[in-house]
């Protein structure tokens, strides 16, 4: 499904005054494409991803899923009617429920209600794709960091999403597992032809699994506020940096 | 603190040794002998009594009569299901509208959550008795003038009835009174969880298509539910010890819940009977040991199941839409319920000469007279002063051992500690009533009656300090443990006694906790009822029982009075003691 993000504004309100996370954001990307917001802290890539999923409302701007407006002026979706599934930083597995349950829950709900034997099968065949199906009775609780990871990503694919967000997924996993989970979520993706948008902050992860590259930057001006926009000078010497780092690199920068 | 080195033990002979080791030890021992007497010497002195016959002071012999007297009495049964009834049904109530506030102050967009914040906590400072009061005062079935009014409006549509509609005076009031007495604290206990819940958990079940009240009911509640249970038995177990609405509304109507079976038994029935008291006493204190222990139990298995994390998560606000103002609504109908309008009956009642339906006619006959009456009674001042009294003597005795059993527990190198520890549990467990009766029958009999505290402030600040202990130990348990050791062993080694570290070091470094605790019981000093109640004579009455005596004999007016003066002392004073309590375990983490 094609995503279209145009001037997306977003502005906080704290205690000491406003933040403005982003500004004029615009992007698109392809059906099928994976795709990275790569940038440092706090430069606002998962509030982009969180407009996209509709847990954070936007200031202004508009965001298109599959030719289909879900925010814009004077339009809103909720994020339980979006074509979305998503991968929090901290899995977010319910404690209280047991991996199946976890799994299963999108699909009891009324948008997306799928019958008992039918959710059976869609909840192990999606605990399959990530190789957690004899887990399926274990209580979320006694699962690993790896484990609870894939849950999240069977939960997030279990009611076919056609648009997979994925917001630091791997960032409180040990190295070794990175490499491991990099690689399947990288295949699943592309064997599913899904539409991914994946945010991180490390070059090499970004390096390693996407079709594209968007490099964020924040520019903060003395007081404060966000420089006009994002600035091109970093951003084009990150790019030039990627270059040089990963070779087969279909990169594209804006800035 | 023992510390006998190499040296010492060639040098001298092996009694020496002993002697030196319990000198070294002499605050601990002190500590630990005051500490085991004030426990346990009166729940011994209970236990000896319910087989004892007569009087605690003249006993005829031992018997089992009492025993088999209150396992035959339908009144005993009938009070003790009296008693889970209103604990089950009332903190049901309790925990539906304090878990609903919760969520709403806390997490969505109800308008003037900050206030709603600030309001919520007012009830802290209307004691249970002028809760009951008010409530009384309202509700009565004749002159209560919610009664009154409500008559009024059926009168417009032609019904008319000369009594009621509405009856507090049952044992449906009884519960919707302990139903709306609990709300602050199951709110205080829970809050906590809501705030610090990671919201991903809830964004994870938008993005899995789930809508808001779905959200609601199949991840928030269930996700908080180790929490939502651990408040809820803490307010079983309040609502099974209550006293006051029991006394002031139940008692009436005939109806009895274990406290004031105790109450009754010893207090009003002729002859008194304090065997049979003690037999219901030791039933009371088993049950509520029981239910304690199943408390700690599943507080501590849940806390290995945290679904709520310390990590400091921004928290996330639901949009409720139109659902908005109404929630506004039904805060703005607790509050009345629970602080606006009792407290606005008594306020009126203590303005009128005697008792009147609120009504316009009415108003020409404001007057102060009953606070100038109020005043002008002789024994007000001495009442005044027991209670200042009470308040600074009970919270810096319960205070001074609370810091010392903690610094033994936490610190002290002896054998006895986990003893200590459970000790200190105790007290916890045993409703105030039951503390007075020990207490009255242990100091009736040797060795406590040749103190002769019986009917003196000393009996009663004893009394308030077994009731407070538990809190401000286990208040000091955490702030010691923050204390690193190190600084401790700094003063022994620069040549300083336990004493003087424990003093000079230790203590001013717990400072913050110390306060809180101090505050914390000094306004529950202020507003406590049972214990003040059972114990009372002559010399040694309190402003509660003032104003019980007053309300007793029929002039509601000067109770009112009483009442509302103490209201407005005890709201800066329950605020300020909510902000240092808040401070100090915000320090602790
Ligand atoms: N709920 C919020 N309230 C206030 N400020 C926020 C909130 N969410 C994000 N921000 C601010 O917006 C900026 C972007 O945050 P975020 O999108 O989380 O960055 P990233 O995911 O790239 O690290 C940061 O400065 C952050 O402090
Ligand atoms: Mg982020």
């Amino acid at each position: 499904m094609e995503v279209e993000v145009r001037g997306l504004t977003k502005t906080f309100a704290t205690s000491q005054g406003h933040v403005t996370a982003l500004e004029k954001l615009s992007f698109d990307i392809r059906p099928g494409e994976f795709y990275t917001l790569l940038g440092p802290s706090g430069c606002g890539k998962s509030t982009t991803l969180r407009c996209i999923a509709g847990l954070e409302r936007p200031d202004g701007g508009e965001i298109v899923l599959g030719g289909r407006t879900v925010v814009g002026p004077g339009v809103w979706m909720a994020p339980n009617e979006r074509p979305i599934g998503m991968v929090f930083q901290s899995y977010a597995i319910w404690p209280h429920m047991t991996v199946f349950r976890n799994v299963e829950f999108p699909l009891r709900q009324t948008r997306s209600w799928v019958n008992k034997t039918e959710r059976r099968k869609r909840v192990m065949e999606a605990l399959s794709l990530v190789q957690m199906a004899e887990f399926a009775d274990r209580p979320a609780p006694f699962l690993s960091g790896g484990q609870q990871q894939r849950v999240a990503l069977a939960r997030a694919l279990v009611s076919r999403p056609e648009v997979l967000l994925l917001d630091e997924p791997l960032s409180n996993l040990d190295a070794k597992l990175r490499e491991e989970l990099r690689i399947e979520i990288k295949e699943l993706t592309s064997r599913l032809g899904i539409t991914a948008i994946y945010v991180t902050h490390d070059q090499i992860e970004a390096l390693a699994m996407s079709d594209r590259i968007a490099v964020m930057h924040r520019g903060a001006n003395p007081s404060g506020r966000f420089a006009e926009r994002y600035l091109p000078a970093a951003g084009e010497q990150l790019c030039r940096r990627l270059r040089r780092t990963g070779e087969r690199l279909r990169g594209y920068c804006w800035a | 603190m023992a510390i006998d080195t190499l040296s010492l033990s060639r040098q001298f002979p092996r009694w020496r040794l002993r002697w030196e080791r319990l000198r070294g030890n002499i605050l601990l021992v002190v500590v630990m002998a005051v500490l085991l007497a004030m426990i346990v010497i009166p729940i011994g002195r209970l236990l000896i009594n319910s087989f004892l016959e007569g009087h605690p002071a003249l006993p005829e012999g031992w018997t089992l009569q009492n025993y088999t007297t209150a396992f035959g009495m339908p009144l005993f049964y009938q009070a003790l299901a009296t008693t889970l009834v209103l604990a089950t049904i009332g903190t049901a109530i309790t925990v539906v509208i304090a878990v609903l506030f919760a969520w709403l102050i806390e997490r969505t967009d109800m308008p003037c959550r900050n206030l709603a914040w600030a309001l919520i906590l007012i009830p802290m400072a209307i004691p249970g008795v002028l809760f009951a009061l008010g409530w009384a005062l309202l509700l009565s079935p004749k002159t209560g003038a919610m009664n009154v009014f409500l008559r009024d409006v059926f009168a417009l549509f032609g019904v008319e009835i000369t009594e009621g509609p509405i009856n507090i005076y049952s044992i449906g009031g009884l519960i919707f009174l302990d139903g709306l007495r609990g709300v602050t604290t199951v709110f205080l206990m829970v809050v906590g969880a809501f705030r610090m819940m990671d919201p991903s958990l809830e964004e994870a079940a938008r993005v899995s298509k789930a809508g808001t009240v779905a959200t609601f009911f199949r991840v928030t509640l269930p996700a908080l539910s180790p929490a939502i249970l651990a408040a809820a038995m803490y307010s079983f177990i309040s609502s099974m010890e209550s006293f006051e609405a029991p006394l002031a509304i139940g008692l009436p109507a005939n109806i009895f819940v274990l406290s004031t079976l105790i109450y009754f038994t010893t207090r009003i029935q002729a002859p008194l009977d304090y065997g049979l008291a003690a037999v219901f006493g030791v039933s009371y204190m088993i049950l509520m040991v029981f239910l304690l222990i199943w408390y700690r139990r599943a507080v501590r298995n849940s806390e290995r199941f945290a679904t709520v994390s310390g990590k400091g998560f921004r928290p996330r606000i639901v949009s409720i839409g139109q659902w908005r103002y109404p929630a506004l609504a039904l805060f703005v109908v607790y509050f009345l319920f629970a602080v606006a309008a009792p407290f606005c009956v008594l306020l009126w009642t203590s303005l009128l000469p005697g008792y009147r339906v609120p009504s316009i006619d009415a108003i020409r006959l404001i007057t102060l007279d009953n606070y100038r009456e109020i005043f002008a009674t002789d024994r007000v001042f001495e009442v005044i002063w027991n209670t200042l009294v009470l308040m600074v003597v009970a919270a810096t005795a319960t205070m001074v051992l609370a810091f010392l059993a903690s610094w033994i527990i936490v610190r002290a190198p002896v054998r006895g500690r986990g003893l200590l520890d459970g000790l200190m549990f105790v007290p916890h467990a045993i409703p105030g009533i039951v503390i007075a009766l020990a207490l009255i029958m242990a100091f009736l009999t040797p060795p406590l009656r040749y103190t002769g505290l019986y009917g003196t402030m000393g009996i009663l600040v004893i009394g308030l300090v077994i009731a407070y202990i538990s809190f401000g130990t286990r208040l000091m348990n955490s702030a010691i443990m923050q204390v690193h050791k190190e600084l401790e062993q700094a003063a022994y080694v620069s040549g300083a006694s336990t004493a003087k570290t424990l003093f000079f070091i230790t203590l001013p470094l717990l400072f913050p906790a110390f306060a809180a605790g101090w505050i914390w019981v000094a306004v529950h000093a202020l507003r406590a009822f049972s214990i003040p109640l059972m114990l009372s004579s002559k010399n040694n009455e309190v402003f509660a029982v003032l104003l019980w005596e007053f309300w007793e004999n029929g002039t509601a007016s000067l109770a009112s009075g009483l009442g509302v003066l103490l209201i407005i002392a005890l709201i800066p004073l329950s605020l300020l003691m909510r902000r240092f309590i808040v401070q100090v375990s915000g320090q602790q983490g």
